[in-house]
């Protein structure tokens, strides 16, 4: 089903506010911009140092300088004309977060989210699982949710479940155990008409060690780009799920790899090193490298019955 | 479309239609792999993941889980056995401590019971459940 045989009517409809927040959300913004009904944004943001707070905002052109390294758990930003990223992105959090973006806001994720969510790959915390399209957690907690179809990553679940808030939801890697500091990918989403990605950008879960217990890898975090032409420089776009290294009494088990997704209608031109492998494991009696994560690149159009 | 395969365990990690994703092997498919797949032979083959949980890692587990949940108070036992080991009373300090004991009597109780069941498993069900009451118990 086309994206846009939704927004002229089908048999069941839906009314605009569920357009636009129900899809994930900077499809849905690139969709209505692109129709001409995204409202009209005058305000420019240029970031010429990190924030003391995470950014969800909606704007019309979007700068991170040179020489900031933008340093919070998540970012989101949906700019009506470009996002320029000349200082690095490096999001991160010390414990799995969910939320929902939309519009400029953010709100925590209700419970009951489900496997059809953009997330970050997993530790061995929450069972190890991640609840979405990254990777698991090394041994057996292997996620059957990695390489989405990219209509699974457009709707959701939004007929099968009906839950529309679903298909809003973004979650980070899950954090591992075992050591002391626990670091899994953060959340970055990007949704702007003309992208410029010069410097990295990473949602990685940090390696972690321990002698004196098992240790379990951190998950891989969320990336996602989605504009008309994106351009990549020569850089780093990483969501690798966290490595886990142990003493020989104990296990090491992998975080899982998150979850990148690079989805223009017009082009992408990449010349970025890409990575969403699971985490490796060392150093233990056994060791378990943590899933691969999930990788999208790809030029699309809402008119395309084949998505 | 093309399978981006990642060269280093051979698992498809995505798709894509540009011609180059660094790092990555690029191979051509008819259709979106989705789910698990690897690259065989030239080729791209969907698997299920099979996991095979073994007495071994349960007991390894049980271990880690017995461990963990006495390690924050074995400084009772260690302050009692010291008391113990110059002649002192120690009927006092053992009323002190007692719920401090007697959950850890429950945990080691729980870890006798958990190795018979263990050892009396047969299917993969039976240990994948052994395996989420190991991770789920928190002590009495």
């Amino acid at each position: 089903m086309a994206f846009n045989s939704l927004l002229s009517g089908s048999s069941r409809y839906l009314l605009p506010y569920q357009i636009y927040s129900g899809y994930r959300y900077p499809f849905s913004a690139l969709c209505i911009m692109q129709q001409g009904l995204f409202p009209t944004q005058t305000n420019d943001i240029t970031l010429t140092a990190n924030p003391s707070s995470p950014i969800c905002t909606v704007c019309r052109n979007f700068t991170i300088n040179s020489g900031v390294t933008y340093s919070q758990k998540y970012i989101c930003v949906v700019a009506t004309n470009s996002i320029t990223i000349n200082g690095s992105i490096d999001c991160s959090s010390s414990s799995y977060f969910a939320f929902s973006f939309f519009n400029g806001n953010v709100v925590n994720a209700p419970s009951g989210i489900d496997n059809d969510i953009p997330s970050g790959g997993g530790g061995y915390l929450n069972i190890g699982l991640p609840y979405g399209f990254g990777g698991g957690a090394g041994y057996n907690k292997t996620s059957l949710n990695v390489n989405p179809t990219f209509s699974r990553v457009i709707y959701g679940n939004l007929y099968s479940t009906g839950f529309i808030i679903k298909n809003s939801v973004f979650a980070s890697g899950v954090e591992g155990g075992g050591a002391i500091t626990k670091i899994v990918g953060g959340i970055v989403i990007l949704c702007a008409p003309t992208i410029n990605i010069n410097r990295d950008v990473l949602a990685y879960g940090r390696d972690i060690s321990s002698t004196s217990s098992a240790v379990y890898g951190n998950g891989g975090g969320v990336i996602y780009l989605v504009g008309n032409n994106i351009t990549i420089g020569s850089v780093n776009i990483n969501a690798k799920g966290g490595n886990a290294t142990t003493a020989t009494t104990y296990d090491a088990y992998g975080g899982g790899g998150g979850f990148i997704v690079i989805a223009a209608t017009g082009s992408i031109m990449n010349n970025a090193t890409i990575n969403v492998s699971g985490g490796g494991a060392s150093g233990g009696t056994n060791n378990y490298m943590g899933q691969n994560g999930s990788l999208i690149v790809k030029t699309f159009s809402f008119y395309d019955s084949q998505l | 479309m093309k399978a981006i395969v990642d060269t280093n365990t051979n698992a498809v990690v995505g798709y894509t239609d540009i011609d180059e994703v660094k790092g990555y092997l690029l191979v051509e498919v008819d259709y979106v792999p989705s789910g698990m797949c690897y690259y065989e032979d030239g080729k791209i083959i969907a698997k299920t993941p099979e996991v095979v949980l073994t007495k071994e890692f349960l007991h390894q587990k049980r271990k880690e889980k017995l461990n963990s949940l006495l390690q924050p108070t074995d400084y009772v036992i260690l302050k009692l056995t010291e008391e113990l080991t110059i002649d002192k009373d120690i009927t006092a300090n053992k009323a002190k401590y007692k719920s401090v004991l007697d959950n850890r009597q429950a945990i080691r109780q729980w870890n006798e019971t958990i190795k018979q069941v263990i050892d009396s498993a047969s299917t993969q069900e039976d240990m994948q459940n052994i395996l989420n009451q190991i991770e789920s118990y928190q002590g009495s």
